[in-house]
């Protein structure tokens, strides 16, 4: 998320903070959570796979904050530990789908014709299916692993940003230092490090961060469905998908579910606020 | 140039503007776009309100209709009258019965000025239907009349196009025909031409002197282009910064700018003589509206400037006849003017 | 604008988009490295060499990847969609069976979505910055940022199993039979058999699922209802319709909405799209017999028959969308009608 400072001036960060309180709602949540990423070991009170039949089930109490799960384990250090995997999931997805989505996007637009075509229709053909129903579909033919289920996010979702750094491609191509700096005799991949990526940085990074969201919500929606990392292991969305089981003690589902909320409303916090920055310049790029 | 028509009424006042200020809150500071403007309409004449971009000429007919954009703009002074009525402390529902009724407004832009999902000829007929309550079938037959009136060939086909299957040209005609409706008293045009070509300008100027003999309104044509002024008005206020420097008949104004920026727009409209190839430009750019200049606004690009100008702004001063001047100076322009003009020649 | 060229872009493109996705389901089925045989016999089963044979040989798993396509394409043509390995009936008499309960869910929850997003779109717009403008807002990020799943829980247990405001899981009151089988919408069939207890039921049920798949879509529409119409209303002829006296209210209403619709129309196409996902979700939670859970279903059992059946249904309804939308923009925007 810091990477935001990059692209728009610190000093405009600062002003977006002051001038705007759900931005600095947002950049606080995300802010608190990466610390918690970070530490999460260090805060937990509990070991977040120690069973403890004997305190299944116990609703929230000083000792145990969120209360316990089925097994006894502590549902606040589970939250905490878990958002190391629920979040570095989301994280992951965005960067690598970027990574690659610019790659593709970049060439295609860079290339154009037939190449541009095929690659744009292929695009269209996962955007416009439920990237739920095809994320279960490939993760579920994979088997499920968190390896695959990334992977799967990843295929999904590196269209948007095909899409976006094909059209800044393309019109940067037509920009006439682009022109001046090839008859200047700039070979192709100087003029892509060096004129097309700079400049097509800041739409994409716009992109991953209104997505970013999404990408959580996503990968939530896939481990509540049984297709993250096997069970042991601490993550928001399966832990959901356990307190359903658990249908009548509240707090099993509740907690995890409120991290998730938590999060996906700080991203799309900084999402709006530097979608409203920018506007109107990037928008049409971005929707 | 345009001599003093015998117009009815000529000489009884429509609209009176008093110390109008209008001030913009911005991100950078407060931007006084209108400050202390003063100004008369009267019955049946053409007014004229030249300047540059940013000299207030648009907020203060904007502020006429009450359309100034609220925020970031507000009014902080002065008053309008109309009718004897301040058209500042109206209730909405009152402005709203003037505005395309008794007063109405052309735009700049006709390319985007028109609603693009209703038909020309609902756009037309709006105004009617909404001040003078007549029927569907009765606004029609006034909206193909009007559109014939201003030059629209087929009416019957053009009143169920939609803006963007007409040319730039039609929509202004269509703009016209919508300000022209309800016969308004007063009509302010906001450069109806500069986004146009220059033969359709020819056209629409020419018709909009037609119509205003046949309708009997008054004009205030707000433009940059001392062309346009020769060509429509009866008189003219040359504003700047915010502030109206000079107030003329059109006769005097051409031959005797007593303000050294009239005395300046003038010489830089482009002319064909061969003894005047260089197109004259007035050095320097408007200042900034977040630090303005001590003393008179002018003073920075004005080659008649003393340290009475740089310290303390002048008032507008009455000369009589018609005429105002903003200028410590306005005595030496006339003269020095001549020549400077004889020295270029002389080169 | 030419009708047929239209259409027949459109009839290109759906065939594309046919055969893509059914490819693609195809080169995954093929592909994968766990075999469904697995996936579905049971594990005594599974040693037996001969069982493993037949069960093969019934499914033309042994043919080459070519082939067991082509003849699928085939099939398809003649409206052959294959049968489910799991339920062991033709897909297509299972998707008969499950759409029409998706169908009725996304129309509400599309309906849900489009009413409350532009209302409160609508309402943050004209009190911009105020403290409904405030809410409002807040209300539709939180709608984009809720687990569907999450979402559908917690209604569940506060507003049925605590509160009881709402009926629980499925799609009518188990003392109620459904009503005659006509378009398979309970609330529709229920209204022409004039049964209105049933439509009643069945509308509550249709609430709390509703909500929650159309929440997202909710607030993806009412912030653009609320971002296109501030846009609007800051361009050159609305200014022309207020400086012909038209009064504010219907400056908006008959100026501005019509023009910010056209970009809220892009926004529900793409939220759509979103709906059919969160289906899936929603259908678990709340036991929706739909095709939601007729997916997930068979993507765990990896019964690749009906997974390509529901992605070429899918594939079809992102086509018929996205049609309604094209032929609203034609409806609202004069500038596509006559280009």
């Amino acid at each position: 998320m810091k990477k935001i400072k990059y692209s728009l001036r610190s000093s405009s960060f600062v002003r977006m903070l002051r001038t705007n309180p759900l931005f600095a709602i947002g950049v606080a949540i995300c802010a608190a959570w990466l610390v918690v990423m970070v530490f999460a070991d260090l805060i937990a009170p509990c070991d977040p796979l120690l069973q403890d039949m004997a305190v299944r089930l116990q609703p929230p109490s000083a000792q145990h904050w969120f209360g316990t799960d089925s097994l006894g384990r502590d549902i606040f250090s589970r939250v905490l530990v878990g958002s190391r995997i629920s979040i570095g999931a989301g994280i992951q997805c965005i960067l690598i789908a970027a990574v690659v989505g610019m790659l593709i996007g970049g060439l295609s637009g860079y290339v154009g014709g037939i190449l541009d075509d095929i690659i744009m229709r292929i695009g269209e053909l996962f955007t416009s299916f439920p990237s739920i129903i095809l994320a279960m579909v490939i993760a579920s033919a994979m088997g499920a692993s968190l390896f695959n289920t990334l992977l799967t996010m990843c295929i999904v979702w590196w269209p948007n940003y095909a899409r976006v750094m094909r059209a800044m491609v393309i019109q940067v191509k037509s920009n006439e230092y682009v022109e001046a700096s090839r008859s200047l005799g700039a070979s192709r991949l100087r003029i892509f490090f060096k004129e097309i990526l700079p400049n097509s940085i800041g739409s994409i990074i716009v992109l991953a961060t209104v997505d970013f969201g999404n990408a959580i919500l996503l990968f939530a929606s896939l481990s509540y469905m049984g297709l993250g990392s096997p069970p042991p292991a601490p993550e928001w969305g399966a832990m959901v998908s356990n307190g359903a089981e658990q249908f009548s003690y509240w707090w099993v589902a509740t907690f995890p579910g409120l991290a998730i909320l938590s999060v996906s409303l700080g991203a799309n916090f900084i999402g709006d606020g530097v979608r409203d920055y920018l506007d109107p310049k990037l928008r049409k790029t971005i929707s | 140039m345009a001599s003093k028509k015998q117009d009815a009424g000529r000489g009884e006042v429509l609209l009176q503007i008093e110390h109008l200020s209008v001030a913009f809150h911005t991100v950078e500071g407060v931007h006084n776009a209108v400050r202390d403007v003063s100004y008369t309409v009267q019955k049946g004449e053409t007014l004229g309100v030249v300047g540059e971009s940013g000299s207030g000429k648009s907020v203060t007919a904007l502020s006429i209709m009450r359309l100034v954009p609220n925020p970031p703009g507000e009014t902080t002074g002065g008053k309008i009258l109309f009718d004897s009525r301040d058209l500042l402390s109206l209730p909405m529902e009152e402005i709203n019965r003037i505005r395309g009724n008794e007063i109405s407004m052309i735009f700049q832009e006709p390319m985007t000025s028109l609603n693009p999902i209703h038909t020309c000829g609902r756009q037309i007929m709006e105004p009617l239907l909404l001040h003078k309550g007549c029927g569907k079938q009765e606004a029609r037959q006034r909206a193909l009349e009007m559109m014939r009136l201003v030059g629209i060939p087929i009416p019957e086909q053009r009143i169920k196009e939609y803006p963007h299957q007409l040319s730039g040209g039609m929509r202004q005609r269509v703009m016209i025909a919508m300000a022209l409706i309800c016969q308004p008293k007063l009509l302010i045009a906001d450069e109806p031409t500069t986004a146009l070509d220059v033969t359709i300008q020819a056209q629409i100027l020419e018709l909009m002197k037609r119509l205003k003999r046949e309708l009997n309104s008054s004009i205030i044509m707000i433009t940059h282009d001392l062309g346009v002024i020769a060509e429509m008005c009866d008189r003219v206020v040359v504003m700047y910064a915010g502030q109206v420097v000079e107030i003329s008949e059109i006769d005097g104004l051409f031959d005797h700018p007593y303000h050294p920026y009239t005395e300046g727009l003038i010489q830089s409209i482009p002319t064909i003589r061969p003894d005047r190839p260089k197109l004259y430009s007035i050095e320097g750019t408007v200042p900034n509206p977040f630090a303005m200049p001590k003393g008179c606004s002018f003073a920075p690009r004005c080659r008649y400037a003393k340290d009475l100008c740089r310290e303390k702004s002048p008032a507008l001063e009455d000369l009589g006849g018609g005429r105002a001047v903003r200028c410590w100076c306005w005595r030496d322009t006339g003269k020095r003017s001549a020549g400077t003009e004889e020295g270029g020649e002389a080169q | 604008m030419n009708i047929l060229r239209y259409l027949g872009r459109r009839l290109l493109f759906t065939v594309f988009l046919l055969i893509g996705v059914s490819l693609m389901v195809y080169i995954i089925s093929y592909m994968v490295p766990s075999d469904p045989v697995v996936a579905n016999l049971s594990a005594r089963n599974i040693d037996n060499e001969e069982m493993v044979q037949a069960y093969r040989e019934k499914w033309g798993l042994d043919e080459p990847f070519y082939k067991q396509y082509l003849t699928y394409l085939n099939n398809l043509l003649h409206g052959d969609l294959g049968t489910s390995l799991r339920t062991e009936r033709a897909v297509l008499d299972d998707l008969k069976l499950y759409f029409p309960a998706t169908l009725e869910l996304s129309i509400f929850g599309i309906l849900f979505a489009v009413v409350f997003g532009m209302l409160f779109g609508v309402i943050s717009a004209i009190k911009r910055n105020k403290a409904v403008d405030q809410i409002l807002r807040g209300v539709s990020v939180v709608g984009v940022s809720v687990p569907v799943f999450w979402m559908a829980l917690l209604l569940l247990y506060l507003l049925y199993l605590k509160w009881g405001i709402f009926p629980g899981p499925g799609r009518l009151s188990a003392y109620l039979t459904p009503p005659a089988h006509v378009t398979g919408l309970y609330t529709v069939d229920a209204i022409l058999a004039g049964d209105w207890a049933v439509f009643w039921d069945a509308l509550q049920h249709l609430c709390l699922p509703g909500i929650c798949v159309g929440l997202f879509t909710m607030g993806l529409i009412s912030r653009t209802t609320r971002s296109s119409l501030l846009e609007v209303l800051s361009l050159d002829y609305i200014r022309t319709a207020r400086a012909k006296g038209v009064k504010e209210k219907a400056v908006i209403v008959k100026h501005a909405l019509g023009n910010s619709l056209i970009s809220v129309l892009t926004v529900i196409g793409l939220g759509f799209g979103n709906l059919l996902g969160g289906m899936v979700l929603a259908e678990s939670v709340f036991g929706w017999p739909g095709i939601g859970q007729y997916a997930y279903k068979s993507a765990q059992n990896l019964d690749f028959p009906a997974i390509v059946g529901v992605s070429l249904l899918i594939a079809l309804n992102y086509v018929v969308i996205n049609m309604v939308v094209d032929i609203l923009y034609c409806v609202l925007d004069p500038r596509v009608r006559y280009r």
